[in-house]
C-alpha cells in the first residue's frame, strides 16, 4: 500500500513536472504550429517573441535561430511598411547567419536566405530582377547540398510562379517545381521532429492554383 | 500510513510549489510615453513571457520563483534589465524603453542634408531613383537637379546649389575627392557627370552645413558611395542609340573584379536630328573601367576603383568678336580618375577608413584663334578614425593632404603669342567631430576643421555646429551652421596667389516630418559670402588688380515632398525652392544676382510602376523663373531677365528576358513639348555701326533628345 501510494504520488509529480517542462523542441514546434495558424500579425509577433525568447534560452542549438528566422520572415510578409519589412528581414538576416555559424543545416538555411531575399522583393516589385536571381542562386546552392530539400524546390516554384511570363516564369513553369517539391515532401513524410518540415500544405495549395491558371 | 499521508501531504504542497504561478504584467512605453507594440518581455533563461498588444501592455505566468531577471528587447532600443523577485504574488512592471542611436524614425540631423542609403532603405532618394529621373537622362547631377535647393542651368551642366557658382560644389567618392567629375565641355554647352549612377550604393547630397570631414567647397557636397559586392559574376552589355558598352564582373566570396569598356559616339545620332550647330566632330568618348574589392580575414574591406577617358568634340560656333563669322571649336579630353580606399576595425574599438585618390585630366581646347592646353593633376590622401565612446557619443578624427598641380599653356595662333602658368599646392587639413545624443530625442554634432594652403600660405579654422530636436514620433527640426572655406579656382590662381580663401558662412533650420513612406522638409537658410576674388575685366590678366574684397549673400527657402504610399505602385516628389541671392566677385563692377541665381523653381517627378507588363513610366517637369543676364545695350549690370523656363520629359523602362536573358528596355524623350528655352543671351565684343550691340540667345544644341537603350545581363 505504502509502496503503491509512494509509487503514484511519483508518477503524479514526475508526470506533472513534466507537464509544465515541455522539451525545448515541443515548445518550439508548438510555436510554429501558432505562426501558421496566426489570424493577425499581433499573433505572429506573439510567436516570433517566443522563439526570440527560446533562441535567447538555447544559444547553442542551431534550430531555434533557423525557426527565428522563418518567424520573422512570415512576420515581413504581413507588415504594410516597407522600411519596417527591411528592418525586420535585416533581423532575420543576423539569424540565418548565427544558425549558420552554429553549424545548421546549409542546405535548409541557404532554402531559407532565399525565402527572405522573395521577402525583400515585396517591399518594391522593382526590385524583383535582383533577389529573384540571388534567391535562385541561394536555391541553387541549396538543391546542390541536399536534392531532396523539398522547401528548396517549393521555394524555386515560387520563384518561377511569381516571374512575370515574359520574364520566364509564370504558373506553367513553375508546376514541376511544386510536383517535385511534393515528391520529397512524400519521401521524407511521417517524421515529425524539429528538423525544418514546413511547406507540404502551401505546396499542394500551389498545385492547384498552378492547375486553375492552365 | 500516518507516515504515508504526510509524505502525500509533503509532496502535493512541494508539487503546488511548483505548480503555483507568478504573473507579471504590465505596460512597455518609449520615452516620449507612446505605447510600444511587439516588444518581447521575458525572464531571462526561460521561455516564459508575452510580446506586448496594441496598447504596450504585456501579461504572462511563470513558475520560476526567487530572484530572476525580466527582459525587454525591442527592434531599435536598447536591450532593458529588471530584477524582479518572483514569489507567486502578481508583479505589475511598467517599464520605459531607451532608443538605441541611429534607430528607425529616430532623431538624425537632417539640416542642409538628402540622404540616400542602399536601396534597403526607403529615405530621400535612392541611386535607382536616379538613373529613373526623366529629366535626368542617366546623369547624377541631372537627377539632383530635380531635388530643392538646386537652380537648373541648362547652357553648364554642372550643380548650382542655393546661389552658388558650379566651382562651389564637389564630389567625394568613397570620401575622397574627385577632382573633375563633369565631362569636359566648351561654353554653353553643358557637361554631364563622368560616373555612371550604376557605381554608387549610396548618394549623400548637402546643399550646405555638412560635417567637418568635408571641406573646400563653399556651396554643397556630393558623397558618393561605391557599391560594395556585386551580387554575382556577370556580363553586362548595353547598346544606346548613341553607344555600346560591355563590363564582365568575376566574383566569389572574398573578392569581385569588374572590367568594362565604354563607347559614345553622338555623330549617328546628329545626323538624324538636327543641331542648332554644325558639329565638326560629333562628341565621342571611349572609357574603361576597372574596379575590384577584396574582404580582408580582419573583416576590413579594400576597394579600387580606376577609371580612363578620351573624349573629343568640335563645332562651328558664333565668333563673339567677328558677328557673322563662325569659329571652329575643338577640344580634346583625357581623364584618369583612381580611387583606392580601405575601411575596417582596428584595435581598441576604432573604425579606420583611408584611401588615395588621384586625378589626372589633360584637356586640349583649339578656339582657332587661340588654343588654351591645360594639365591638372590631384592627389588626396586622407584618413579617418571613429570610435564609439559610449553609446551615445561618436568621435571622429582625421587627415587630409591635397597636392593640386595645375599648368597651362595659352596661344594665339596669328600672333604667335603664347603665355605658360603652372603652379602647385600642397593643401592641409585636420579635423575633428563629435557627435552626441544626450537625449534620445535631441542630437548635436561639433566639430572643427583646420585647413591650410601651401600656396597661398594660409589657413583658417572652420567651425561646423548642427544638432536635432525630435518634436513628436514623425516630426522632428534640425539645424546647422557652418564657415567653409575654399581655395581660388585654378584661373584665378594662374595670374597670382596673393590671395586667400574663399569663405561661406550657412545657417540653416529644417522641419522634417516622415511617416509610412511620406516625407515632408521645409527647410530656411541664409548664407554669408565673404572673401570672394575679384579682378578687373579690362586686365583679366594684370596680378595687381586681384584680391578678395568681393561678398554676397543668398537666402531662400526649400520645400520637398515625396510620397511612395497614397497610390499603389505610384512614387512621386515635389520641389519647390525660392532664391534671393547677390553677389559681387569676379569682374563683376557692383552687386549684382549672378546668372544662375532664378527666384522660383517647381520641379516634379513622379514614375508608376505596372506589374502586368513589367513596365515603369516616368514624367518629370521643371517650371522656373528667367535667369539673369547681362545687356551692354541698357544701363546697369545684370539688368535683364531671360523667359523663363520649363521642361517636361517622359520616359518608360520595361523589363523582360530577351533570349533567356534578364533585360531592360528603355525609351525617353526629353523636353517632349518643345520649348525653346533661352537661358539667356550672348553679346558680340563689338557694337555695329548704329552703336547696338548685336546677341544671340543661349539654347540647347537641339529643343527634344530621344534616347533608346537595350541594357542586357547574362
Amino acid at each position: 500500500m505504502k509502496t503503491v501510494l509512494i509509487f503514484s504520488i511519483l508518477v503524479y509529480f514526475w508526470g506533472s513536472t513534466n507537464a509544465i517542462n515541455p522539451s525545448t523542441d515541443e515548445v518550439i514546434l508548438e510555436t510554429v504550429g501558432k505562426l501558421h495558424q496566426a489570424a493577425n500579425i499581433e499573433e505572429v509577433q506573439a510567436c516570433v517573441g517566443k522563439l526570440e525568447r527560446i533562441a535567447a534560452a538555447e544559444p547553442k542549438r542551431w534550430e531555434p535561430q533557423y525557426y527565428l528566422a522563418y518567424s520573422r520572415i512570415m512576420l515581413s510578409f504581413r507588415e504594410q511598411n516597407g522600411e519596417k519589412k527591411d528592418a525586420i528581414l535585416d533581423q532575420a538576416e543576423l539569424d540565418i547567419k548565427k544558425s549558420m555559424e552554429l553549424g545548421g543545416d546549409k542546405s535548409e538555411l541557404n532554402a531559407l536566405q532565399a525565402y527572405l531575399y522573395q521577402g525583400r522583393i515585396q517591399v518594391n516589385a522593382i526590385r524583383g530582377m535582383k533577389y529573384s536571381s540571388m534567391a535562385a542562386d541561394a536555391l541553387d546552392k541549396a538543391i546542390k547540398l541536399n536534392p531532396a530539400n523539398a522547401r528548396a524546390h517549393f521555394l524555386l516554384g515560387m520563384n518561377v510562379y511569381h516571374t512575370p511570363k515574359m520574364f520566364g516564369g509564370g504558373a506553367k513553369k513553375a508546376l514541376p517545381h511544386f510536383k517535385k517539391a511534393l515528391e520529397c515532401f512524400e519521401k521524407s513524410s511521417g517524421v515529425k521532429s524539429i528538423a525544418p518540415h514546413w511547406g507540404v500544405e502551401i505546396t499542394r495549395q500551389m498545385i492547384a492554383s498552378c492547375g486553375d491558371e492552365e | 500510513m500516518k507516515i504515508s499521508v504526510s509524505i502525500l501531504f509533503f509532496a502535493l504542497l512541494f508539487n503546488g510549489a511548483i505548480h503555483s504561478q507568478t504573473i507579471v504584467s504590465g505596460i512597455v512605453k518609449d520615452a516620449l510615453g507612446e505605447p510600444l507594440v511587439g516588444a518581447n518581455v521575458f525572464i531571462k533563461g526561460s521561455f516564459d513571457g508575452d510580446a506586448t498588444g496594441p496598447d504596450g501592455s504585456f501579461s504572462f505566468e511563470t513558475s520560476l520563483l526567487g530572484q530572476s531577471i525580466l527582459m525587454v528587447s525591442f527592434l531599435g532600443y536598447e536591450a532593458h534589465e529588471k530584477s524582479l523577485e518572483l514569489n507567486n504574488q502578481p508583479l505589475s512592471v511598467n517599464i520605459v524603453m531607451k532608443a538605441a542611436v541611429g534607430r528607425l524614425g529616430d532623431v538624425v540631423i537632417t539640416a542642409g542634408l538628402f540622404e540616400a542609403g542602399d536601396e534597403k532603405k526607403s529615405i530621400t532618394l535612392n541611386p535607382l531613383d536616379i538613373v529613373t529621373t526623366p529629366s535626368a537622362e542617366g546623369d547624377i547631377y541631372g537627377a539632383l537637379m530635380a531635388l530643392p535647393g538646386t537652380s537648373v542651368v541648362g547652357e553648364d551642366g554642372r550643380l548650382f546649389v542655393r546661389g552658388g557658382d558650379g566651382y562651389e560644389s564637389k564630389t567625394f567618392v568613397d570620401g575622397l575627392l574627385s577632382k573633375k567629375p563633369y565631362s569636359s565641355s566648351m561654353p554653353d554647352l553643358p557637361s554631364r557627370g563622368r560616373f555612371s549612377p550604376f557605381l554608387f550604393s549610396g548618394t549623400t547630397f548637402s546643399t550646405g552645413g555638412y560635417s567637418a570631414e568635408y571641406g573646400q567647397a563653399l556651396s554643397s557636397a556630393l558623397i558618393l558611395t561605391t557599391n560594395s559586392f556585386p551580387e554575382r559574376t556577370q556580363t553586362e552589355l548595353s547598346f544606346l542609340t548613341v553607344g555600346q558598352g560591355v563590363t564582365q564582373t568575376f566574383r566569389d566570396d572574398n573578392r569581385s573584379l569588374s572590367a568594362g569598356v565604354n563607347y559614345f559616339n553622338l555623330g549617328p545620332y546628329y545626323n538624324l536630328v538636327p543641331q542648332k550647330h554644325g558639329f565638326n566632330t560629333a562628341p565621342q568618348e571611349l572609357s574603361f573601367l576597372i574596379s575590384g574589392r577584396e574582404r580582408w580575414n580582419n573583416g576590413g574591406m579594400l576597394k579600387v576603383f580606376s577609371t580612363f577617358s578620351r573624349s573629343r568634340f568640335g563645332l562651328d560656333f558664333p565668333n563673339t568678336s567677328n558677328p557673322g563669322a563662325l569659329a571652329k571649336l575643338f577640344i580634346d579630353n583625357r581623364n584618369g580618375y583612381t580611387n583606392v580606399s580601405y575601411s575596417g576595425e582596428m584595435k581598441g574599438g576604432w573604425f579606420i577608413k583611408s584611401g588615395l585618390a588621384f586625378t589626372i585630366d589633360d584637356n586640349r581646347l583649339d578656339l582657332q584663334y587661340f588654343k588654351v592646353d591645360e594639365a591638372n593633376q590631384n592627389v588626396q590622401a586622407k584618413i579617418t578614425a571613429k570610435k564609439q565612446l559610449r553609446s551615445n557619443l561618436k568621435m571622429i578624427i582625421g587627415a587630409e593632404e591635397t597636392l593640386n598641380r595645375f599648368k597651362q599653356i595659352y596661344k594665339e595662333t596669328e600672333s604667335g603669342f603664347s603665355n605658360q602658368s603652372k603652379f602647385h599646392d600642397f593643401g592641409t587639413a585636420l579635423f575633428v567631430e563629435t557627435e552626441w545624443q544626450p537625449l534620445s530625442r535631441f542630437a548635436t554634432r561639433i566639430g572643427l576643421r583646420g585647413e591650410h594652403s601651401s600656396l597661398l600660405d594660409y589657413w583658417k579654422p572652420a567651425l561646423r555646429v548642427s544638432a536635432a530636436y525630435q518634436l513628436t514620433t514623425y516630426g522632428q527640426i534640425s539645424m546647422a551652421y557652418g564657415n567653409f572655406f575654399q581655395t581660388p579656382e585654378e584661373e584665378l590662381l594662374r595670374f597670382t596667389s596673393n590671395l586667400e580663401f574663399e569663405q561661406a558662412n550657412h545657417c540653416i533650420l529644417n522641419y522634417q516630418w516622415e511617416r509610412n513612406s511620406r516625407i515632408i522638409r521645409v527647410e530656411t537658410y541664409l548664407k554669408d559670402y565673404k572673401n570672394l576674388v575679384v579682378f578687373n575685366a579690362d586686365e583679366f590678366w594684370n596680378p595687381e588688380y586681384y584680391n578678395n574684397s568681393g561678398s554676397g549673400f543668398s537666402r531662400g527657402l526649400d520645400i520637398f515632398y515625396r510620397d511612395q504610399k497614397t497610390i499603389r505602385y505610384l512614387d512621386f516628389w515635389v520641389s519647390y525652392s525660392y532664391l534671393a541671392s547677390e553677389r559681387k566677385y569676379r569682374d563683376y563692377p557692383v552687386k549684382a544676382t549672378p546668372t544662375f541665381a532664378p527666384k522660383h523653381s517647381l520641379s516634379m517627378v513622379g514614375k508608376y510602376w505596372v506589374n502586368r507588363i513589367t513596365t515603369q513610366f516616368g514624367l518629370s517637369a521643371t517650371l522656373a523663373s528667367g535667369r539673369p543676364y547681362d545687356n551692354p545695350n541698357k544701363p546697369g549690370f545684370m539688368n535683364a531677365l531671360a523667359p523663363h523656363y520649363s521642361n517636361v520629359s517622359i520616359n518608360c523602362s520595361h523589363l523582360r528576358t530577351i533570349w533567356g536573358k534578364q533585360a531592360i528596355i528603355y525609351a525617353s524623350v526629353s523636353n517632349l513639348l518643345g520649348r525653346d528655352n533661352i537661358y539667356g543671351y550672348r553679346f558680340f565684343n563689338q557694337p555695329d555701326q548704329n552703336g547696338v550691340y548685336q546677341g544671340f540667345p543661349v539654347t540647347a544644341e537641339s529643343k527634344r533628345f530621344y534616347l533608346l537603350a537595350l541594357f542586357l545581363t547574362i
